[in-house]
This record gives structure tokens, C-alpha cells and sequence, in this order.
């Protein structure tokens, strides 16, 4: 037992120095990359980043500022500190740029419960931005392959946004593959619509208390009373939440839970709740961001034929060609006016 | 057996050991002297898979890069340093309006200095964006923007909207209390309406419908419709902003009276019809 331990001691301590250099060689290659990056090429490309919470990233960037293709490329997430806790694990993650074009791809992600995917593909080519899902899934919803560009989800607990574009000040574009917010408005939703996610989001599927009422039929029940179906609370985090349970024990009505049973991250039972901030989310993860600008002078941007009165399309914007303005969409807001 | 090929080497494991560790030790204390300098010389961190700086972090996350990232975003609830001023504040426009289709940089001049990055929606993230185009050039349009200063305007890619004509103005005219509905160059409908009080008069000039909103803690009206201006001496009301809007407003007394905080009340018959004018449509303020 003690040689073992020896034997093990010698091989973590050679490990520990491998490590070691390997983060200097790291360091000092990186130290070259970011002094690199003033170069005239704005080609990037990283695979996922985090901000909330747990903050990480950007992962697996790669850039390209003098035109040389550049690939970088980690397997699994588990040197990423805070990742594997919060059960945030991916197989293999890559990213690529060069002249005009620059992508990352993000395989077999699982973010806890709150999102999977068997691939995360996102290009950005001669101002293009393109992203495709293979067998997404957010709070078991499942996501669109193609998504439209700035296409949303909106679940309450989680909101996500795919393919996302925005135009850089230098005149390049930065596409989005997801960006998904938890509690994207720095509260806690409650009421309709969130039972029936409730199971894989923040709350521990507990078994109906004995001798207690679970036909749903708790009109005339109080909250003192205990034959009410409970909510279920969100202490203690399934490991692994979204895989059915082998015991075929009926769960109960999914009802939503009170604000004040809430301790764990929706779709992140292994993160606490954090003191919420209205009008900030609790946590925002990014998967994927490629950043190209064009190889020629021509500003593209817009796909052709994918909207009628797109300038990209059809030239200087001119009310000759213009159909008419649509009627306004009334949102609800907070916003005071002067009254 | 495998036991005893492992025992002889106890000898020569403590030096080994040392080695090791004197590797591992110099590797660190490498990484702690590297990271140490980059860090006081100011320099980016470095691209490690264990992540980059908070900074990094932030800027990863909105998505565009860091000189962009550091521009405002130009909506109702901020104000642009250096906007062009409306230079033209009584001319109407032929009814263009643009919609950004992504989020883009809003600059001084066609492809000048950066000054803000407009959103593709105004109200949180609905209520897509919608501005009157105040003048053209090739590849750029300039707009009104909806921040503050009053009268802010500036220039945005031809490439990043796409744009529709709305054949409505809306007129406002403050001596008379009167607002106007035209369309197509003709007047369709007129309201008399209240106005802001001296002390907190609603401004003149250009500018336009920003957005269509309800909102449980303003009762006062059932639509709330937002423009792109604010009261001149309220620099916040009520939390917000001081944005000017037009909605109703639970009595008749106020309609032909200098009565509110900037707003633009107007009878209910009113706000049904403009609640259905597309949003970037022109609204001319003036003192007659």
C-alpha cells in the first residue's frame, strides 16, 4: 500500500510538472496569439464562454491575423475549472479561422439539464453567419437544426437566442451559434406554462406524501394543508435529471414551485441561486462565436431572397421598392413616461 | 513479484522525487512570473483553455468585439456623446423607415467614428426597431436615433436593415392642442389633446414613434406609445428616462389643457387609430 503510494506520488507530482510546462508553453503561446491579434485580419473564432454565476471561457479560440489558418481544439471540458461541478461537460470542442472564414464546433455538449446537443456548429464566411444544431434540446425542448438568424426560445426560466448577428464597428460581422440566458430577466417566473418543465429544471422529484391527494384536485386546499400536493423543492439535484427514473413511481402533477423553494440555477441544480438582479440574467452561456469579415469590398450580410426590403438584396433603400411599413407589435414593457 | 521490481528503486526515489518536483516548482513559479508580468504590463490574457480575464469573459458573451463592445447602445434610456444634431428639424420625409436587421454600429459620418450600437429591438427584447431615414448616401442611411440628446441622429449601414415606407405623420401641434393624423399627404383625422405644463413642456421638433407597449404599472392608458424624445427638463420621471409618449388618460379634463409632464394625452378614439401607425412613422412637434 505504500509502495502504491509512492508509485502514485511519483507519477502525480510527474504529472503535476507536465501540466506544469504544458501551461507555461501554453502561456507563453497565447502571450504571442493576443500580441498577434493586432494584425490586420479580424478572423476569430472560440467555442464557448460563460458569464454569471460561473464565468469561463472564451474556450478553444482561434485566430487568424495575418491570413495563416489557425485550428486549435481541446477534448472535454474537465480542465475548465467549475465546469464539471456544475455538470457542464463536452467532447470535442474546435475552432478554425482564416482569411474570410472562421467557425468553431462544439460536440456532444450537455449543459447539466438546461441544454444538450449532439453538435453545435457555428460559421461566419465572407460576412455570412450560418449555425446548425444537431439533436438540440433546452429544458427538453427540442431546438431547431437550421435556426433563423436572431431566432428565439423563450421558456421563462431560459431564453435562448440562435444564430445571432452583430455588426462589429470595424465593419465585420460576429455570429452567435446559441446564447442562452438563465432567468433571463433576473426573476423568478411563476405561473403558467412552467409545470410541465418544472421536473428537469429546479426541483427534485419527490414522491407524493403518503395518504395525500394527488388527482390534482386541490381547489379547496390551504397552504397549511398537508394533503395539498407539494412542490417540489429544489435542494437536493437529481444527478443525472433528464434520464427517466428506473422506478416507475407516478411523480404527482408537476406544480410550480414557490419562489421562496427555489435554491438551485434552472436547468443548473448543481449551481446555487444567486441574489437576483431585475433585468439580469443569472447566468448566460455562449456556444460558439465566429467573428470574419469579407474577402471582397462588397458588404454582405443577408442571405438573397430571405426577406423582401433587405438593402443587402436589393440595393440602396428607397420607398420606390418599399412595401409598407408593418402596424406595430404591442409588447408589455416597463417603462415609465413622463405622463 | 511486481511488489519487489518496485522496492529497489526506494533508493533513488528521493532524488527522482526532488527532480521532479524542482521541474514542477520552476514550471509554476514560470507560469506565476508570466502571468504576473502580462498582468502588470497591461497586456490581454492569454488564450489558455482554462479561460481568459473577466473582461474577456464580458466581451465574449455580448457577442461582438471589444472596440464595439465598449459603444453604448444607443436606445430611449441613454444618452450618445457626440450625435449629429437633426439638422432639419421641421422637413418631413418621403416615409422611408429602416428596421436593423442585426445589431450595428451607429456613426458620426458614413464610415466615421463610432458612436453607439443601435439594437434590433427598442422595448427589452421585443418591439423590433423601427427609425424614420432622414437622409441617404450610398451604402449608408442617417437616422433619428432614440437616445438622448433630443434631435440625436446618425448613420448605419445600408447592409444591416431592411426598410418599408409608412405613408402616416404625425402632427402635434402645441399652441392649438391639436394632433393630426396624416396619410399620404392628406389629413385624416384630427384630436384635441393635452399637453406637457410649462414647467415640463413637451418638446418641439422631428422625431417619431419608437414603440408600442403595455404596462401593468402605468394604468393610465391601455397602450402606451413611446417616441423618440424626451422632456427637456425632466432628466428622469418616475424612473424612467423622461420619455415623451402619447396615450390616453382616464379623464376628458386634461384634452385642451397644458396639464401633463410631457406626454401627449390624447382621447381614446385617438389612440386606437395611431396604436395602429407603424412604428418609425415621423411625429412633428411645433409651436403653432
Amino acid at each position: 500500500m505504500g509502495e502504491g503510494s509512492a508509485v502514485r506520488s511519483r507519477r502525480s507530482v510527474r504529472s503535476v510538472a507536465a501540466i506544469g510546462v504544458a501551461i507555461a508553453v501554453a502561456v507563453l503561446v497565447g502571450s504571442t496569439s493576443a500580441t498577434a491579434d493586432a494584425g490586420d485580419r479580424p478572423e476569430t473564432a472560440f467555442a464557448m464562454a460563460g458569464q454569471g454565476l460561473l464565468n469561463f471561457g472564451p474556450l478553444t479560440r482561434a485566430a487568424a491575423p495575418d491570413g495563416t489558418p489557425a485550428h486549435t481544439e481541446v477534448v472535454g471540458l474537465a480542465t475548465v475549472a467549475g465546469l464539471a461541478q456544475a455538470g457542464i461537460t463536452g467532447g470535442l470542442l474546435t475552432s478554425d479561422a482564416h482569411i474570410g472564414y472562421s467557425a468553431t464546433t462544439v460536440a456532444d455538449l450537455k449543459v447539466a439539464t438546461l441544454l444538450s446537443a449532439d453538435v453545435v456548429k457555428t460559421t461566419c464566411e465572407n460576412g455570412h453567419g450560418k449555425v446548425e444544431i444537431g439533436n438540440g434540446a433546452l429544458l427538453d425542448t427540442a431546438l431547431p437544426q437550421f435556426p433563423v438568424r436572431g431566432q428565439t426560445l423563450d421558456l421563462a426560466l431560459a431564453k435562448a437566442t440562435f444564430g445571432e448577428e452583430k455588426r462589429n464597428a470595424d465593419g465585420t460581422i460576429t455570429v452567435t451559434g446559441i446564447k442562452v440566458s438563465v432567468l433571463p430577466t433576473g426573476v423568478l417566473p411563476t405561473g403558467g406554462g412552467l409545470p410541465a418543465i418544472t421536473n428537469i429544471a429546479y426541483v427534485t422529484a419527490e414522491e407524493p406524501d403518503e395518504g395525500s391527494d394527488d388527482s390534482g384536485d386541490s381547489e379547496d386546499s390551504t397552504e397549511e394543508d398537508t394533503a395539498a400536493p407539494k412542490p417540489r423543492t429544489a435542494t437536493a439535484p437529481p444527478s443525472a435529471p433528464a434520464a427517466p427514473k428506473s422506478a416507475p413511481a407516478d411523480p404527482g402533477p408537476l406544480v410550480a414551485p414557490n419562489p421562496s423553494d427555489v435554491r438551485a440555477l434552472p436547468g443548473l441544480p448543481n449551481l446555487p441561486l444567486p441574489k437576483l438582479i431585475p433585468g439580469q440574467p443569472a447566468q448566460t452561456i455562449t456556444i460558439g462565436s465566429a467573428t470574419c469579415g469579407t474577402v471582397d469590398q462588397k458588404p454582405l450580410g443577408r442571405p438573397a431572397g430571405t426577406q423582401q426590403g433587405s438593402a443587402e438584396d436589393q440595393g440602396e433603400p428607397s420607398v420606390d421598392d418599399a412595401d409598407d411599413a408593418p402596424a406595430p407589435e404591442v409588447v408589455e414593457a416597463d417603462l415609465p413616461v413622463t405622463s | 513479484m511486481v511488489t519487489e521490481t518496485r522496492v529497489p528503486d526506494t533508493d533513488t526515489t528521493v532524488p527522482q522525487n526532488r527532480l521532479v518536483r524542482r521541474i514542477a516548482l520552476g514550471a509554476f513559479a514560470a507560469v506565476v512570473g508570466i502571468v504576473t508580468y502580462t498582468a502588470l504590463r497591461g497586456a490581454p490574457a492569454p488564450d489558455v483553455d482554462a479561460g481568459g480575464t473577466e473582461m474577456d469573459v464580458r466581451i465574449a458573451v455580448a457577442g461582438v468585439d471589444p472596440a464595439t463592445a465598449a459603444l453604448p447602445l444607443s436606445t430611449t434610456l441613454t444618452s450618445i456623446d457626440g450625435a449629429p444634431v437633426d439638422q432639419n428639424p421641421e422637413n418631413a420625409t418621403d416615409g422611408l423607415v429602416v428596421h436593423p436587421h442585426r445589431e450595428t454600429p451607429v456613426h458620426e459620418t458614413p464610415g466615421g467614428k463610432p458612436l453607439a450600437r443601435l439594437p434590433r429591438t427598442m422595448l427589452g427584447d421585443s418591439g423590433n426597431t423601427w427609425l424614420p431615414v432622414i437622409e441617404q448616401k450610398p451604402d449608408w442611411v442617417h437616422v433619428l436615433l432614440p437616445s438622448k440628446p433630443n434631435g440625436s441622429t446618425g448613420w448605419i449601414r445600408s447592409a444591416d436593415v431592411d426598410y418599408a415606407r409608412t405613408p402616416y405623420t404625425v402632427n402635434v401641434r402645441l399652441q392649438t392642442k391639436k394632433v393630426q393624423l396624416v396619410k399620404d399627404g392628406r389629413v385624416t383625422d384630427t384630436w384635441t389633446v393635452g399637453i406637457g405644463k410649462p414647467a415640463a413642456p413637451t418638446p418641439v421638433g422631428r422625431t417619431f414613434l419608437l414603440g408600442a407597449f403595455t404596462d401593468p404599472k402605468q394604468q393610465f392608458s391601455p397602450v402606451i406609445l413611446p417616441l423618440g424624445t424626451h422632456s427637456p427638463t425632466l432628466d428622469t420621471f418616475g424612473g424612467g428616462p423622461g420619455t415623451v409618449a402619447i396615450h390616453t388618460w382616464p379623464t376628458t379634463d386634461v384634452f385642451g389643457t397644458e396639464s401633463s409632464d410631457g406626454c401627449i394625452r390624447v382621447p381614446s378614439a385617438a389612440l386606437k387609430k395611431l396604436s395602429e401607425v407603424p412604428l418609425g412613422t415621423l411625429v412633428m412637434i411645433t409651436d403653432d
